[in-house]
């Protein structure tokens, strides 16, 4: 493939150009409660060009092999109109030339294994919360995905890359009368099959906390002081902070790159942040992005200061900072955008107790329910809480939804713990999906949170 | 694909084959500046089929090895997903006006001058940052099926969406337009955006509390999201919606009318026929607040021993790749009868309260059961019937089963939107918690 792609790029006349063939085979196990909806295991593939002609940059994605000279026309005339009106000049920062076949070690490749017996795994978890009173429904789904991607560029950088994400993830919903309730259980990562193997624990905990939702008190509209558990704090540190610190979001919001400059204090003395895609055995690890550049650890926030970003290779340029790695596409539909890989709070030395002691009274917020950033202010849901009086925990709550604006939020964190955790299961939407979006911290203290309640 | 289709029908006993082909070009400005051009070649294939009651289901782009598409069909017959489904007899699909051939060597110069056209508008009154993402091209899609069905439709479509960004924010007024073919933004229009944001500037607090909010048409998907849970068949059937039973009922205010309108052709990607070839027809889910219909796909009509609605739709919260999507009852062409008053007057009727301009994890919480808790951003503030600026850090909450029997009035003209439908109203609605830090 690498030498189909190495001649289609011989015909290309530009400053720069590069190609991607990414063949996915993507397998999948769904479960609607206890009937399988679908089995499928299939491969689908396609092209990215991308071009840089007189400082103007375009791309383009096509199916087909025969559609690469109809694909090249458009990129051609999409960088002329370009030029021709005053677009923003493109280029990219300098990056290593780099002649790389690359597939990680798995703890089991998923490969190997049938795929009854893959039905046979999702199958026992799905049926675990059964045993639990009051659960109604769970979509339970085995999802395997295969991403054997081959990058060209016209500086003479040659990569093939295998990388393979596994889950069992989904819902499980209990019902009593007219309320229902929904929470999501989720395991897998990026290091094969291993991991989804003696799981039961995540799945009968989940279950047991989808009951007593049931019974659990609809939290009260206001502004709490808050614990957020591992799973939460990552969702936090991804939504709130981990977007900001995506060149591409803040590249041509002149107010947003003046507030996000190096150097300045956003956080809290005792706040340091990194995203780093390189820790093997992790959800979020890769070793080249989609635009050939070798994933690099990045230190974001370092005791409250902003010490890095993550970049694409144009977008460094326009910073005039290293490239990092950190521009991934979800798949051949589409060519790369910056992505966060492993993001996280560092640990500090606070055990559980100890943050519940600080904290007194306020709400203990457990388990991510998705998340949104715009600008500055960040919007994401937990699936169950519990109120906290004199540092102990008391009743679980439900319906909770934080919302809040970022520097605020930063220099409210009032304690960090010792006890990180990453997480399973990635999904980040920005126009593109990211399955190995992976996130994580300790626990920590929010100081007035806005909680939306119901 | 006859061909094709034929060899496939003699392993099975029925099959159903799905073409799509799009090709499209998006262009991006950031901060008034034409950032990037990006263009889509795309096509795939789905094959269905069924065998001794079973359903089997593969997909993939490049058709290079047809036996391979086959195969994987015959083996997710594994999943034993067992079904008593009619693939449609869908000779003659209704004709809609859907197709507009000079969206066809559309030249992309123009567009982008159009676009710096209305940068130059806005900036000559505002000193604001302004994004537009404009997208545009065609989409065709041919189903085949044992039963006789052979259908295709080709589409074109023309979106142009215009961000006016606040500072030190990244959210701000959007400004929607859809049409099958290039369309000029109509400078009324611009204008009573740039009126709005600039009311809209300065920072002012709110005091929290249960109180008037008005949705913008752009962000009832809010809302919506849940109905569209709490009223497709799937989730009836396996009984995740608080809405069993309840046909007939009055759930919402009587101000609400809410519909499926796919043969309404005014806007691109108007349907015939949904993604299993099923003709589509208008359906009423909402009638002056009483539930009318649940919708379905072949799949789960089957399933509930109902007739199909049309609307079986390759569709998914996240998108992705058609060909990979399996059909689901999905609403894809959702539209609320229009009220009496103008979006000023609306405006002028509240003497407190708020209007979301846009949401913020609409996705999340516990939406079968109709919960929402939203961030609002840009959130408007409202005192005596004038906007007098914009609120920061400011969430609301409910369930719709509540909040949507408190409609207080619904905006007079419809607008296209993005995420929940085709073209709604901005509706008022009173009694809704706000809270705000």
């Amino acid at each position: 493939m690498i030498q189909i792609l190495k001649s289609m790029l011989e015909k290309i006349n530009a400053q720069y150009a590069d190609l991607r063939y990414e063949l996915k085979t993507e397998t999948k196990i769904i479960f609607s409660g206890k009937d399988i909806t679908e089995i499928s295991s299939c491969p689908a593939d396609g092209f990215v060009l991308r071009i840089i002609k007189d400082r103007s940059f375009a791309s383009i994605t096509f199916t087909k092999e025969k559609d690469f000279e109809k694909a090249l026309k458009i990129a051609l005339i999409n960088a002329k109109v370009l030029s021709d009106n005053q677009g923003i000049p493109v280029e990219f920062a300098p990056a290593p030339v780099v002649k790389s076949n690359f597939t990680p070690l798995l703890d089991e490749n998923p490969e190997d294994v049938s795929i009854d017996e893959k039905i046979q795994l999702t199958r026992y978890y799905n049926d675990l919360p059964y045993k639990i009173p009051n659960i109604i429904h769970t979509d339970i789904g085995y999802n395997e995905v295969i991403r054997e991607k081959f990058f060209v560029n016209t500086e003479g950088t040659e990569i093939s890359e295998k990388l393979i994400t596994t889950r069992i993830s989904g819902s499980i919903i209990s019902g009593d009368g007219n309320i229902i309730q929904t929470v999501r259980v989720g395991i897998g990562g990026s290091n094969g099959l291993g991991i989804l193997r003696n799981r039961d624990e995540h799945f009968i905990k989940k279950a047991e906390i989808a009951n007593q939702l049931l019974k659990a008190e609809p939290v009260k509209a206001g502004t709490y002081n808050v614990i957020l558990n591992q799973n939460l704090a990552g969702v936090f540190t991804h939504e709130a902070f981990g977007h900001f610190s995506e060149a591409d979001l803040i590249e041509n919001n002149p107010t947003m790159r003046e507030k996000m400059k190096i150097g300045a204090k956003l956080g809290v003395d005792h706040l340091n942040i990194i995203d780093d895609p390189t820790i093997p055995g992790q959800l979020g690890f890769y070793k080249y992005d989609d635009e050939g550049v070798q994933a690099m650890p990045v230190q974001l926030l370092k005791n409250g200061v902003l010490v890095g970003r993550l970049h694409s290779r144009r977008t460094a340029r326009v910073f005039n900072e290293p490239p990092n790695g950190h521009c991934v596409a979800e798949d051949y539909r589409f060519p790369p955008i910056i992505r966060m890989g492993t993001i996280f709070i560092q640990p500090g030395d606070k055990t559980f107790e100890e943050l519940l002691m600080i904290l007194g009274d306020g709400l203990y917020l457990c388990d991510a329910m998705g998340g949104q950033t715009s600008g500055e202010n960040f919007t994401f849901a937990a699936q169950y809480g519990y109120i906290v009086k004199n540092g102990k925990i008391t009743n679980m709550i439900r319906n909770i939804n934080i919302s809040g604006n970022l520097y605020e939020t930063l220099n409210n964190i009032q304690a960090i713990g010792n006890d990180l955790k990453l997480g399973e299961v990635g999904g980040c939407g920005k126009g593109q999906l990211n399955i190995r979006s992976c996130y994580g911290a300790p626990h920590i203290i929010i100081r007035n949170a806005v909680i939306g309640g119901i | 694909m006859e061909k094709f289709l034929s060899y496939v029908q003699k392993r099975v006993d029925q099959a159903e084959l799905y073409y799509y082909e799009s090709e499209l070009n998006h262009i991006t400005f950031e901060d008034g500046k034409v950032k990037e051009l990006e263009g889509t070649i795309q096509s795939g294939y789905s094959l269905r089929v069924i065998k001794d009651n079973t359903l089997g289901f593969a997909y993939t782009k490049n058709l290079n090895n047809p036996d391979l598409l086959l195969e994987g069909a015959l083996n997710s017959l594994k999943a034993k997903t067992h079904t008593n489904l009619k693939f449609p007899e869908n000779r003659v699909a209704k004709r809609l006006n859907v197709y507009d051939e000079s969206i066809e060597g559309l030249d992309t110069e123009m567009i982008v001058n159009e676009g710096k056209r209305v940068i130059e508008i806005i900036k000559s009154r505002l000193n604001a940052k302004v994004d537009i993402h404009i997208a545009y091209g065609i989409q065709k899609i041919a189903i085949e099926n044992s039963n006789g069905t052979e259908i295709s439709e080709k589409f074109s479509f023309y979106r142009f969406i215009c961000n006016i960004v606040f500072p030190n924010t990244a959210s701000g007024i959007d400004y929607i337009l859809k049409d099958k073919k290039f369309s000029s933004v109509p400078d009324t229009e611009l204008n009573e955006l740039i009126e709005i944001y600039q009311r809209a500037i300065p920072e002012r607090k709110l005091k929290s509390g249960m109180m008037k909010v008005l949705f913008l048409p752009d962000t009832l998907y809010a809302l919506l999201w849940r109905l569209a849970s709490g009223t497709a068949g799937n989730n009836i059937y396996y009984k995740k919606s608080p809405l069993i039973n309840k046909i007939g009922e009055k759930i919402f205010s009587e101000e609400l009318t809410i519909y499926e309108d796919p043969h309404n052709d005014y806007y691109p990607f108007a349907r015939s026929f949904d993604d299993e070839g099923t003709p589509t027809r208008k359906l009423m889910l909402i009638e002056n607040g009483i539930l009318k219909n649940f919708y379905y796909d072949l799949y789960y009509a089957d399933k509930l021993g109902v007739e199909p609605t049309g609307n079986g739709y390759k569709s998914a919260m996240w998108g992705g790749e058609y060909a990979a999507l399996k059909p689901v009852p999905s609403l894809e062409h959702t539209f609320i009868e229009p009220g009496k008053k103008s979006f000023f007057e609306l405006i002028q009727s509240m003497d407190y309260g708020i209007i979301v301009f846009g949401v913020l994890g609409a996705h999340s919480g516990n939406i079968p059961n109709g919960d929402f808790s939203i961030g609002i951003e840009p959130c408007l503030l409202v005192e005596g019937g004038e906007i007098t600026g914009r609120v920061k850090n400011t969430m609301i909450a409910g369930n719709i089963y509540d909040a949507m029997k408190n409609v207080i009035e619904i905006e007079n003209k419809l607008h296209p939107v993005i995420l929940s439908g085709t073209a709604l109203p901005a509706i008022l609605f009173d009694g809704i918690t706000v809270v705000s830090s």
